[in-house]
């Protein structure tokens, strides 16, 4: 039970009861009435009998009786005083206890009340109808930062903030007017400074069918206010990318995408102009894509180096730059151009913690751009960035599926010209057939090079990897298969074949290059063969002539020699027939050149030096050469091991290439012939000699040819072309090599390697 | 010393003539045969210290006379000339026991040289 109320019970307790006494009072008044009338009554009946006299004897007794009805009542009244006051101590008595009882719930109520106050959150206050505090109680410090009895006599209106104003003004009247009011809120200004949002439930309270005052609670509802504007804000930003979602998600392209978000951010900032750069992480700039409210005479192709200027700066730091008054016009330039603005805001764009470009935002306005903005563009530029990656992706798969259509397309292409070219290949038996390949860049394109009597140089169809002869400086030369292993490794090989599809046309090219050289490789080789087998006939034929002619070559040299002989020498006829001897001779000779080569016959091998042989044989030609004004030097090694040799071929090899080499210096030159012994680790030793002459030089395309049967640079009649392909053959069946090196005009060196004594045994020897 | 006597055996007059007037020239006692059978005739009827033989002839070759000289116990140094002067003919008369090889055409001086070298050389102790 609340302390203060009473109950009905004890209400009932301290009633006085008054009727209870009233009752017997009136009785006894009654009886001395009913004792009067009775008496009188008698009296006046019997008077009648004993007349007057009696009656005025007797008038003691009546004034007796008629005292009754006086003294009846008094005692009457008597009895009901005293009663009276019996009952009166009795309800003073209760009356005190009865007080007694309300002090203390008084006082408990007080206090209470008291705790009430002390513990509420919220203000109570009374204000007069001339609006001022009667009495402020509750948390009047946490709200408005001093004690209630500071407000006490103030005038409310002073607390309010100006915003708030008028509401209050109206809400006081309504209450003062007896009206129902709502509970309202104001915005008040506390002792600190600090603005805080209360609530207020109020009513009026009347005296004497007055109102005179107003009593309310205040709330303080600042947090939730706070978090209402939140909400707000967030809703207001939910909006935001909603819209911005929605828009920028309406397209898929790049410049649809960031002009509806343009469209968007600059309706919701309220700002003129909005623009975006993309980030170009390559070069580290950002790159004008769009832009809304600028002046038509933007440079579309604008492009800021990340750092350089305001948007430059916002990317570089990955987070937003606001200006809100404009001191430095350069830096907002790139945003605003030659416009004059106020306040720039200048928010990168990120996706994924990648910078995809900076938004920029202008307004005349100084001071446009707030804090809560910023997040918010901070929000709607993700939002952006994400469509933008999407739009770029979108583009670039775009961009990739039009590249595979347009291989595919060559592709095709390719694959058509290829089975074609294989086609002509299978209908006309040739390997000749090449694919154009456009793409292809040309070697001296790369090398910009300009050697006109390269086999490469301006020639469409013969790759610098496929011919033999090419002028790249010291590259590996000779036919294709030769070369390809180094040229695949040259930078020209690789240029030369940007995209798969040239390298696919040259692939082909190359099969066929390949396959052409082979077949002609075939070709040469059954040429041999046939050549072979046609030197095997003349040599046959050759052996029979041989013998044939010499019979009768005999008998002319035979005779011709008697016949001089016979004749005394002054003889005119003995001339004759010394010319007659030599041309026998020659034709002696003409015949056995043409056995030698002939000649398959088994070797003399026999231990020897290989210096001695060289001076036989250089004996032989000496005068020769001085006759050619070739000076012959020798660079002999000391201790040049025995070689194992057929002595008579070995000089006949030496006398070949000795006697091509004085053919080469016709006009005169410088002959060195070098013995040195080689000993390699683990490998035979063998006896190397050289012959270096300083003649005019074998050319390229010649070299392949020099030790072919029959190939010969001299004029016809001076050489048969068979000295040095029997002079190779001669050294290979001692197990030896010989090979030239030779740079035209300069002259040509031979060398010949023959194994040494010790180690030819096996060598096969004649019986 | 009485002189010596040799056998020219060619199937060309012309060479056989040839051969006589160096050799006779020379000295020697020059008799003629134009084949391998009409040389090993003459082999058996008289006596020779040389006998000078082609290698290509008809009915019977320079290398069969060459065989059957060696297979006699006769004392006849044997020079071989031809007109096919191959190395293998060459070794082959080697192995035959010619003493000399000497390949047409020649002049009178190498016949003579190879003649005489030939009966110069020691005869091998034939078995």
């Amino acid at each position: 039970m609340l302390p203060g109320i009473l109950n009905a019970d004890a209400l009932e307790a301290v009633k006085f009861k008054r009727e209870r006494l009233r009752g017997p009072v009136y009785a006894i008044a009654g009886l001395g009435l009913l004792i009067n009338v009775i008496y009188f009554g008698i009296i006046f009946a019997t008077g009648a009998k004993d007349g007057r006299a009696g009656f005025w004897e007797n008038i003691s007794e009546h004034l007796f009786i008629a005292s009754l009805l006086i003294i009846f009542p008094l005692v009457a009244f008597l009895v009901y005083r005293i009663m009276a006051g019996y009952r009166l101590s009795d309800y003073s008595k209760r009356l005190e206890l009865e007080m007694e009882a309300r002090n203390k719930q008084l006082l408990d109520l007080m206090s209470f009340n008291e705790n009430i106050m002390d513990s509420v959150n919220d203000l109570i206050f009374v204000i007069g109808s001339d609006g001022r505090f009667q009495f402020v109680g509750g948390n009047c410090g946490d709200i408005l930062g001093c004690e209630p009895s500071a407000l006490v006599g103030h005038q409310f209106i002073e607390l309010v903030a100006p915003g708030s104003v008028a509401r209050a003004v109206n809400s006081f009247e309504s209450v003062l007017r007896g009206l129902e009011v709502p509970p309202y809120e104001l915005e008040v200004v506390n002792d600190t400074g600090e603005n805080r949002f209360i609530e207020i439930s109020s009513t009026s309270y009347s005296d004497e069918q007055r109102v005179s005052a107003q009593v309310g609670v205040a709330r303080d509802v600042t947090e939730r206010k706070r978090l209402e504007q939140h909400v707000v804000e967030r809703n207001r930003e939910l909006a935001a990318l909603n819209a911005v979602a929605t828009a920028v998600g309406q397209s898929l392209d790049l410049d649809q995408v960031l002009g509806s978000a343009l469209d968007q951010v600059a309706a919701l900032m309220r700002v003129e102009k909005a623009c975006v750069y993309l980030y170009d992480g390559l070069n580290s700039e950002l790159e004008l894509r769009a832009f809304k409210g600028a002046s038509a005479s933007v440079d579309k192709s604008q492009r800021i180096k990340l750092g350089d200027t305001v948007l430059g700066q916002a990317a570089e730091q990955r987070s937003p730059i606001l200006i809100n008054s404009n001191d430095n016009p350069e830096e907002t330039a790139a945003i605003a151009c030659e416009d004059e603005i106020a306040s720039v805001a200048a928010i990168p764009m990120q996706y994924s913690g990648r910078l995809v470009g900076v938004l920029g935002l202008a307004s005349d306005e100084a001071g446009h751009f707030s804090r809560a903005d910023i997040d918010l563009m901070r929000v709607v530029s993700s939002q952006i960035a994400m469509a933008m990656e999407n739009a770029l992706l979108f583009e670039d798969s775009r961009k990739k599926a039009r590249e595979l259509a347009e291989r595919n397309r060559e592709l095709a292409l390719a694959t058509d010209e290829l089975s074609n070219l294989i086609a002509v290949a299978e209908q006309e038996r040739s390997f000749s057939v090449r694919s154009k390949n456009h793409h292809l860049v040309k070697c001296w394109e790369i090398k910009d090079c300009a050697e006109v009597g390269c086999p490469s140089y301006k020639s469409e169809n013969r790759r610098c990897w496929q011919v033999a002869g090419t002028h790249c400086g010291g590259e590996v030369q000779g036919v294709f298969a030769q070369k390809f292993g180094q040229c695949e490794k040259c930078e020209v090989f690789r240029l030369a074949r940007p995209d798969r599809l040239t390298e696919l046309g040259e692939a082909f090219n190359n099969m066929m290059a390949m396959l052409e050289q082979t077949a002609e490789e075939q070709q040469q080789l059954q040429e041999q063969l046939v050549q072979s087998s046609k030197l095997a006939a003349i040599g046959e034929l050759a052996a029979n002539i041989a013998h044939e002619i010499n019979n009768p070559l005999t008998g002319v040299l035979g005779h011709t020699v008697l016949l001089s002989r016979s004749l005394p020498e002054e003889d005119p006829s003995v001339e004759n027939l010394h010319i007659i001897e030599n041309e026998t001779m020659r034709a002696r000779d003409i015949v056995r050149n043409l056995l030698d080569f002939s000649r398959q016959e088994s070797l003399s091998m026999k231990k020897a030096s290989i210096k001695k042989i060289m001076d036989d044989t250089l004996t032989l030609l000496r005068k020769q050469a001085e006759l050619a004004n070739v000076e012959i030097r020798h660079r002999y090694e000391e201790d040049i091991p025995a070689v194992h040799v057929d002595v008579n071929q070995m000089k006949q090899i030496f006398v070949n290439i000795l006697n091509n080499a004085i053919h080469a210096m016709q006009a005169g030159g410088l002959l060195t012939i070098g013995i040195k012994a080689v000993k390699p680790d683990g490998r035979r030793p063998w006896v190397e000699v050289s012959f270096s002459d300083t003649g005019k030089g074998i050319p390229p395309e010649m070299m392949a040819r020099v030790f072919d049967p029959f190939f010969t640079s001299k004029d016809p009649g001076e050489g048969t072309g068979l000295g040095l392909s029997i002079s190779r053959r001669i050294v290979e069946e001692h197990g030896g090599s010989i090979d030239v090196v030779s740079e035209v005009g300069k002259g040509s060196t031979f060398t010949v390697k023959l194994p040494t004594a010790n180690i030819t045994t096996d060598i096969k020897h004649v019986a | 010393m009485s002189s010596m006597n040799v056998l020219i055996v060619d199937d060309e007059e012309v060479i056989r003539d040839v051969c006589s007037q160096i050799l006779e020239a020379e000295g020697y006692e020059v008799s003629t045969a134009c084949n391998g059978r009409e040389a090993l005739r003459e082999v058996s009827e008289n006596e020779f210290d040389v006998v000078v033989t082609d290698i290509m002839m008809p009915d019977m070759s320079g290398l069969e006379l060459l065989e059957v000289i060696k297979s006699t116990s006769l004392d006849i140094c044997t020079v071989v000339i031809t007109g096919l002067g191959t190395f293998d003919m060459a070794t082959q008369s080697d192995r035959l026991g010619a003493r000399e090889f000497v390949v047409k055409p020649f002049t009178p001086d190498e016949l003579s040289a190879a003649v005489g070298k030939a009966l110069g050389k020691q005869k091998p102790i034939s078995g």
